[in-house]
């Protein structure tokens, strides 16, 4: 007999799955009721409804059966989404959730949802009683059809697909006869269709019946699909114990019933009854089975399991940090390679050793390129949850709020993934609560009710942009440098020297808050400047724009990964610092003379603008660069980096040239280094600092301010 | 003192070494390994007595000037000095003395409280005192002297 307890976490994964599905879906529901929308989320609430079951959960698949009813509902048409019905199935979600987190950590779940399963069947009556009978969402899919009776909701559907040019077949699928299992294949029949882009318009017996395995030993389906029959027919077959299927194009017959409420478990005569119904197999090896079914769920979402493992992220860190000591050590044999050839005339041998560096060298590229690879997640994985959290921010606040997401799969590291959930969360949480103004007040300015927060990610070039956006009421710079006098971040001096944009960045100053008091969510203690902070210990810039009365964008640009980056390795009296290509722009070779002084702040003018120098050497060693600069005759190298709109040049002593880095933090005995993010070991062995370009543009508006 | 009462008194192993005149010793589980001087790369705007980092192996590990942070007078380095390597809150951080000299087992109840080094800019470091054949060895409060303050 199998045990369970193998299945648990398969279990949980796939629950954790299909409450996020839900989760999404609600919130689609509630905005924008489609078919699609109310079959998949029917889909999830009825997938999870089985493995709970089939794993013994049965106050879990109690409540999630109430909530198919509910879905089953909207989809028929017979009730309608409202704000309380949404409210009372966020409820149910969430429990589910707190659910499932017990079950995740003692086994089994100790909550009690009576309440709530009695809550969802009220709303189902109430609604049921008093909903108009016409929802303008037309249901698809259920019982049956050719043989098999529809429902005039399923007619019309099977009809609406035919006018889109889809075609629509009726099928019949016979299993073998002595099929132990056979909802799970009959799910799984339902899935291969979903995979194959067909949407199943009826079934007969309708899927709760199929589910029950209140069936014989085979079924029918109305699908619409684009697909050649046969392509969904040896899709079919192929699903082991499937013995048959019959398929033909579905044509209209007249519509037999046509009244709403469908009985849900109707039978229907002409079942080929060669098995009695009674022959259900509920040994104890079904749940096993359901639960492992279930995961041929995720291959209509996700590409296919059968062709992907899962790996423990502890050996993903492992693997990268190996490929982190090859890449010095690759650097270091090509050096010496290098070195070798300089002191000899011509020798075979060294040659030999050359090429088996170059060698290594591209091995380990590659090996890097797809390590880092496989460490890549969507950020889909952060994102989701979003839609659900503003949702509930804008009920909370009073205001009505729109989420636009874009660039959900987007790829980046996984580590970058971790850290930028919380910045995220917070930008979020702000944009409801002090971007987003109340709708009378949108309404008086002429805006519409409903505001809209866009957030979007998106590569570029060696990074990622992340960006959020309000159509709020923006940020004023007078405003914002009045609360930094008042609460002493900056002399009213220093705030009236600062130019509308440096102001703007006032918010990212410690203990600065816009908020008028300190409100439950946004303020919790969690400024501003630990969401810059967290995103700089990554390597990534935030900046911002906003124009009062029309809105706020921020955006975050995040490095692709963490580990490994190239660098610009430069020298700096003497010693080798590195320089994140990421924000190097270019690097020029000036004369002394060409340096000018605005105040105290040295410039040069590059292609009609001024661009801020700041010298590492005086930044680092306190080296007068004034007195140096205007004393020398030497050209002087300038490296221009960029953060934002902002640009600034370095200067340093040499340019040594690009090199791949490993990146290695600085212990944290050393305290926090401005200007120094980290540490990377060099060919030659020799330890080079690497540069934190965000705190050397801190150090030049410091200066201005 | 016989061998009897050496083994029923508790000791703590030590090393102890020199930083200008005046030994000082630490206590052995702290040291992870004690090396030769290296190249140590300077790291800008530390704190003073920090003179870099080492790469350790793959490591990058901070170093300081043990003189320096005591508030002793730093000596010329000679191929005598060395790094001595000590973990602290699964950290590793190196300290440079003029000369490592010995392993000592000091007897517990020959190490003093540091009352009588009151007044001294390293008092707040040392743990206590130690004495060995009339020898005065100064135990160091490893936490604090790594900790940043």
């Amino acid at each position: 007999m199998m045990d369970t307890s193998e299945y648990i976490a398969l279990f949980l994964e796939e629950a954790a799955e299909q409450i996020n599905i839900l989760e999404q879906d609600i919130l689609l529901l509630e905005q924008s009721p489609s078919q699609d929308v109310l079959n998949e989320i029917f889909r999830a609430a009825h997938t999870l409804k089985g493995s709970s079951r089939a794993m013994g959960f049965t106050a879990m698949g109690e409540l999630t059966h109430a909530m198919e009813d509910v879905f089953d509902a909207l989809r028929k048409g017979e009730i309608s989404v409202s704000t309380s019905l949404v409210n009372r199935l966020f409820d149910a979600l969430d429990t589910l959730k707190a659910m499932r987190d017990q079950i995740a950590e003692g086994g089994t779940s100790s909550i009690d949802c009576d309440e709530l399963v009695q809550s969802l069947r009220n709303a189902l009556q109430q609604h049921t009683a008093d909903a108009p009978a016409a929802n303008t969402s037309s249901p698809t899919q259920q019982p049956p059809q050719a043989g098999m009776a529809l429902q005039e909701y399923q007619r019309e559907a099977a009809l609406a697909a035919i006018d889109n040019g889809l075609q629509v077949y009726h099928f019949t699928v016979r299993l073998a006869e002595d099929t132990l299992m056979k909802s799970v294949r009959a799910l799984m029949v339902l899935q291969a269709i979903d995979a194959q882009g067909g949407t199943v318009i009826a079934s007969y017996p309708d899927e709760d019946a199929l589910d029950n395995e209140q069936f014989a030993d085979s079924f029918e389906l109305l699908v619409a699909t684009d697909k050649p029959i046969d392509h969904l027919r040896n899709a079919l077959l192929s699903i082991s114990e499937v013995r048959e299927v019959e398929a033909s194009p579905w044509q209209e017959t007249p519509s037999t019933h046509s009244t709403q409420p469908a009985p849900r478990f109707e039978r229907e005569p002409e079942q080929p009854a060669a098995f009695p119904v009674a022959e259900r197999a509920e040994s104890p090896v079904q749940p096993a089975v359901t639960a492992a079914g279930e995961t041929e769920k995720t291959t209509s979402r996700a590409p296919s399991t059968s062709q992907t493992v899962r790996v423990d992220v502890a050996r993903l860190d492992t693997l990268l940090n190996l490929v982190g000591e090859l890449v010095i050590d690759r650097t270091r044999i090509a050096q010496l390679g290098r070195e070798f050839e300089a002191r000899s005339q011509h020798d075979d041998l060294v040659d030999s050793l050359l090429e088996a560096a170059g060698h290594i060298g591209r091995i380990t590229d590659e090996l890097q390129e797809h390590i880092m690879k496989a460490r890549m997640l969507p950020i889909e994985h952060v994102f989701n949850r979003f839609p659900r959290m503003i949702r509930d921010l804008a009920q909370k606040f009073g205001k009505e709020v729109r989420l636009v997401m874009e660039g959900q799969e987007t790829e980046l590291d996984r580590s970058v993934i971790e850290i930028i959930s919380d910045p995220l969360i917070h930008m979020l949480r702000n944009s409801v609560d002090h971007g987003i103004e109340p709708p009378e007040v949108r309404e008086a300015a002429g805006k519409p009710r409903q505001g809209t927060i866009r957030l979007s990610a998106r590569h570029e070039e060696n990074y990622i942009l992340i960006e959020i956006e309000d159509d709020g009421k923006g940020m004023d710079p007078a405003q914002l440098r009045e609360v930094a006098v008042r609460k002493g971040v900056l002399t009213r001096d220093a705030a009236e020297r600062l130019s509308d944009k440096e102001a703007l960045h006032l918010i990212f100053a410690p203990g600065f808050s816009t908020a008028k008091e300190v409100t439950e969510v946004s303020g919790r203690g969690v400024g501003m400047d630990i969401v810059r902070n967290n995103i700089q210990r990554v390597g990534g810039i935030v900046d911002l724009e906003s124009t009062p009365g029309k809105g706020t964008r921020f955006s975050i640009r995040l490095p692709l990964t963490l580990a490994i980056i190239r660098a610009l390795l430069v020298r700096v009296a003497g010693q080798v610092y590195a320089i994140p290509l990421s924000s190097v722009l270019e690097t020029l070779k000036i004369q002394p003379e060409m340096v000018q002084f605005l105040g105290m702040r040295p410039a040069i003018v590059l292609r009609g603008r001024t661009l801020p120098l700041v010298s590492l050497k005086a930044h680092f060693y306190g080296e007068d660069f004034s007195a140096a600069s205007s004393a020398g005759t030497e050209p002087m190298f300038v490296v221009v980096v960029g953060l934002g709109e902002r640009q600034v040049g370095l200067v340093v002593s040499h340019l040594i040239g690009e090199q791949e880095i490993v990146i290695k933090s600085l212990s944290r005995y050393l305290g926090e280094i401005s200007g120094v993010s980290g540490a990377t070991i060099l060919g030659d062995g020799r330890v080079a600092l690497i540069l934190e370009i965000a705190d050397l543009f801190q150090n030049v508006s410091a200066r201005a301010a | 003192m016989s061998a009897a009462t050496m083994t029923a008194t508790a000791e703590r192993q030590v090393v102890a070494f020199r930083l200008g005149n005046e030994t000082y010793a630490i206590d052995i589980s702290y040291i992870h390994e004690i090396i030769r001087m290296k190249e140590i790369t300077f790291v800008p705007r530390a704190p003073h007595y920090m003179r870099g980092v080492i790469n350790l192996r793959g490591r990058i590990v901070p170093v300081m000037s043990l003189s320096a942070r005591l508030g002793l007078p730093v000596q010329e380095e000679t191929t005598q000095s060395r790094i001595i390597v000590v973990e602290v809150n699964g950290e590793s951080i190196g300290m440079i003395v003029d000369a490592v000299s010995e392993v000592l087992r000091l007897p517990e109840d020959q190490i003093e409280p540091p009352t009588q080094m009151a007044g001294t800019e390293s008092a707040d470091y040392i743990s206590g005192l130690g004495k060995i054949d009339d020898k005065l060895v100064l135990l160091l409060d490893v936490e604090k002297v790594v900790e940043q303050t």
